[in-house]
């Protein structure tokens, strides 16, 4: 019986992937094909947190001061989990883009012809892009998870634009910081019919002196549409048990 | 069946090729990783939950003093792509843990393998190299 259900999915996925990718449209279930390029516990994955003189990022005065105020459990300065200060290993909402450059895993995409709508398994959050050609809001108030819009720039390329993030958000599990200035682009391109790339650039003047390529064409491939996607929220009371059961007696 | 068969098939395939030492939210600060600890202990509770399971149980250390250990292992996502699942231990059971310790001496440890009723699991992290050799 296994070997017969083997071969139904391998053959599925043989189909699919000779079969022509749908125009402008993500629709579906999207999963980074390395899990280590969503999770990336170290940060941006492009650039992460680990003391290679190439992955420094261009800061500004001010975004040094930012980042000094930041103790991350991760990265070459990591503390203890006992001694940070990630607000979200403390359960605030991770925002955007964090929801991209940290625990990144299967994601649904549903799309209709105002909006296209991302469902994040970590955290069970979602993202609205609006596609019905409206503009970025000048001067939006800031939400944990921006706003958002989208167009193709082909049949097959979709650009996002995000703005109107809250500064209490980090930008990665490593505790790198923006402010509310902070301009995101996102680039779904997708390769045929099983495969995407997601690249992520941040732009953010106050913060850094340029702008960042924070992801680089990281490979996601699609899923059965019939995927359960895996509950993963971080709960409070779950938190404090684990800091006072494991973190508190382990800090250094 | 199908649809649990190719979601656990899927989920293995993408964790396969991830560096396992990796699968992380916080850190290896507080830990010796250059070394492990092997215990045979008694479990007394097992937590399945954010951000990482502990499987909590008693040893004997070498003066016969009973020692009461946590360790963790990633969230339940990672570890159910793993083969774990929240009843897989229970109080009473006999484990036998592969870990890293803390560095400041205290019963905690980070699992990367451990024995239930016959069947080894991994855990969250590589085997420290020296273990194969206790």
């Amino acid at each position: 019986m296994h070997r017969l259900l083997c071969l139904i999915f391998v053959l599925s996925f043989v189909v699919a992937a000779q079969s022509p990718a749908p125009k402008r449209d993500l629709t579906g279930i999207w999963e980074p094909v390395r899990a280590i390029d969503g999770i990336a516990p170290n940060g941006a994955r492009n650039m992460p947190a680990d003391g290679k003189p190439e992955h420094e990022l261009p800061y500004t005065p001010f975004g040094l001061q930012m980042l000094k105020k930041n103790r991350s459990s991760n990265g070459p300065n990591e503390v203890a989990a006992a001694d940070e200060n990630d607000p979200g290993h403390m359960c605030d909402p991770q925002g955007f883009p964090r929801e991209n450059l940290f625990e990144l895993r299967a994601t649904q995409f549903i799309q209709n012809p105002l909006q296209t709508v991302m469902l994040y398994t970590y955290g069970r959050v979602y993202r609205v892009i609006w596609t019905d050609g409206r503009e970025l809001k000048q001067d939006p108030d800031p939400h944990w998870f921006g706003y958002s819009v989208g167009k193709w720039k082909d049949d097959y390329t979709f650009v996002v634009n995000t703005n109107g993030t809250d500064a209490r958000t980090w930008l990665d599990n490593a505790g790198r910081p923006h402010s509310e200035d902070l301009k995101v682009e996102e680039v779904f391109h997708r390769i045929d019919h099983d495969k995407l790339e997601l690249s992520m650039t941040i732009d953010d003047p106050k913060v850094y002196t340029k702008p960042w390529l924070a992801l680089n064409k990281i490979q996601m491939h699609l899923l059965p549409a019939n995927f359960d996607l895996v509950e993963m929220m971080c709960s409070p009371s779950e938190l404090a048990e684990y800091n006072k059961r494991h973190a508190s007696g382990a800090k250094k | 069946m199908t649809n649990k068969f190719i979601a656990g098939l899927s989920m293995v395939l993408a964790l396969a090729i991830a560096p396992a030492a990796l699968l992380a939210h916080h850190g290896s600060a507080v830990y010796d990783t250059g070394k492990s600890v092997t215990v045979k202990g008694i479990v007394t509770e097992f937590l399945w939950a954010n951000p990482h399971c502990l499987l909590e149980f008693d040893a004997k250390n070498e003066k016969g003093e009973t020692v009461h250990w946590t360790a963790e292992v990633s969230n339940p996502p990672d570890m159910i792509a793993r083969g774990w699942n929240r009843k897989m231990f229970a109080a009473g059971d006999e484990v036998i843990v592969v870990m890293v310790a803390a560095k400041n001496g205290e019963p905690i440890g980070r699992i990367a393998q451990v024995t239930v009723k016959g069947k080894t699991y991994p855990g969250m992290g590589a085997v420290p190299p020296d273990a194969a050799k206790k």
